[in-house]
């Protein structure tokens, strides 16, 4: 964790189900997974950073040439 | 979901992802930001020499889009709201807005800024900055023989903007009605007529300002707008108050604010 710097922390989905704010970067193949997992909470903001990709892109050579941020 | 294309994008990109993950996720208000962005341009420092970063994002919920707004210049992102969560498809793989890193850049303020990143009227520097009708323009929307909304501009206006000593900003503006053009002259002759802004009886608006605030594109002035004898609040976006000539657009804070029966009917 220490890469990602002093203020990250690792957790689990329901421990960031609590979060006011709830990034869902996960690959859009498993979307409907995560979602599923989070706890039911109401007027929870989810920031939807997924991209609609059916299975990741190439990687290696596609690092900078795809929106990456789902992956 | 198959993949329809060799780039491996499935095929809700009409409706929108963000629309279809929202319809999972009951009681949730859904954002879209960020996937556009390519992964190691998110990772620097959204704070560059020339300025910020821009920050797309889409939502349907106005709170929770002033939070998110507020979080993310935080950060030092210049968050650009793209408006309702499915103008977040802009975004979407293939869409406009993929891999389109852009920098608000930054412009010495001539005002100080306070802690809140507001600014009271107090804090103006007294001035006279006259409203530049080369680089303003001004908008309308009526809904025309109640059939089709009709946006027009109107060419001709003037006026200033004086600060005084006390900071406080008192502006005369005036707006010739006479000069409306919709692009049609029949319906011009008739939006002049009393039915509609009545341009015999009230030839001219005004506006008066009641205040100043700082957005991330620059410093709003706010004000009411006098239209045939009823006033209501407008915004002025974008001025710039740098230089002598004060240049604004000006635009109804909603195309709507305008459309009242006693307006025009």
């Amino acid at each position: 964790m220490d890469a990602f710097g002093p203020h990250a922390s690792a957790g689990t989905v329901t421990e960031a189900g609590a979060a006011d704010f709830v990034v869902l970067a996960v690959t859009w193949t498993r979307v409907r997974e995560a979602l599923g997992n989070l706890p039911y909470r109401k007027g929870r903001i989810l920031i939807d950073a997924t991209n609609q990709w059916a299975a990741p892109p190439p990687t290696s050579s596609s690092t900078n040439s795809r929106p990456a941020a789902a992956n | 979901m198959g993949s329809t294309t060799p780039d491996f994008v499935v095929d809700q990109l009409e409706t929108g992802g963000s629309q279809l993950i929202a319809s999972l996720i009951p009681g949730a208000h859904v954002i879209k930001a960020f996937n556009n962005m390519y992964a190691p341009t998110l990772a620097d420092d959204p704070v560059t020499d020339a300025g910020a970063r821009i920050l797309f994002y889409a939502g349907d919920d106005q709170d929770s889009k002033a939070s998110f707004r507020s979080v993310v210049k935080g950060f030092g992102f210049a968050p650009v709201d793209l408006g309702p969560l499915q103008m977040g498809r802009l975004m979407q793989v293939d869409g406009p807005l993929t891999g389109l890193h852009a920098i608000r850049e930054s412009v010495p303020h001539p005002m100080p800024k306070t802690a809140d990143n507001a600014v009271a009227p107090a804090d103006l520097p007294a001035g006279t900055w006259t409203i530049d009708p080369v680089h303003s323009s001004i908008t309308f929307s009526v809904r025309h023989l109640m059939v089709n909304r009709v946006r027009g501009t109107l060419g001709t206006f003037s006026g200033e903007i004086t600060v005084s000593g006390q900071g406080t900003p008192s502006v005369s503006a005036e707006i010739a009605i006479g000069s409306v053009n919709t692009g049609n002259d029949e319906r011009d002759a008739h939006l002049k007529s009393a039915e509609f802004f009545d341009v015999e009886q009230y030839p001219t608006t005004t506006f008066t300002p009641t205040g100043v605030r700082e957005d991330s594109a620059g410093y709003v002035l706010e004000g009411d707008f006098t239209l045939k004898g009823i006033t209501k609040p407008i915004e002025l976006p974008d001025a710039d108050l740098s230089g002598e000539e004060l240049s604004v657009r000006i635009i109804p804070k909603q195309a709507d604010e305008f459309i009242c029966p006693r307006c025009f009917w």
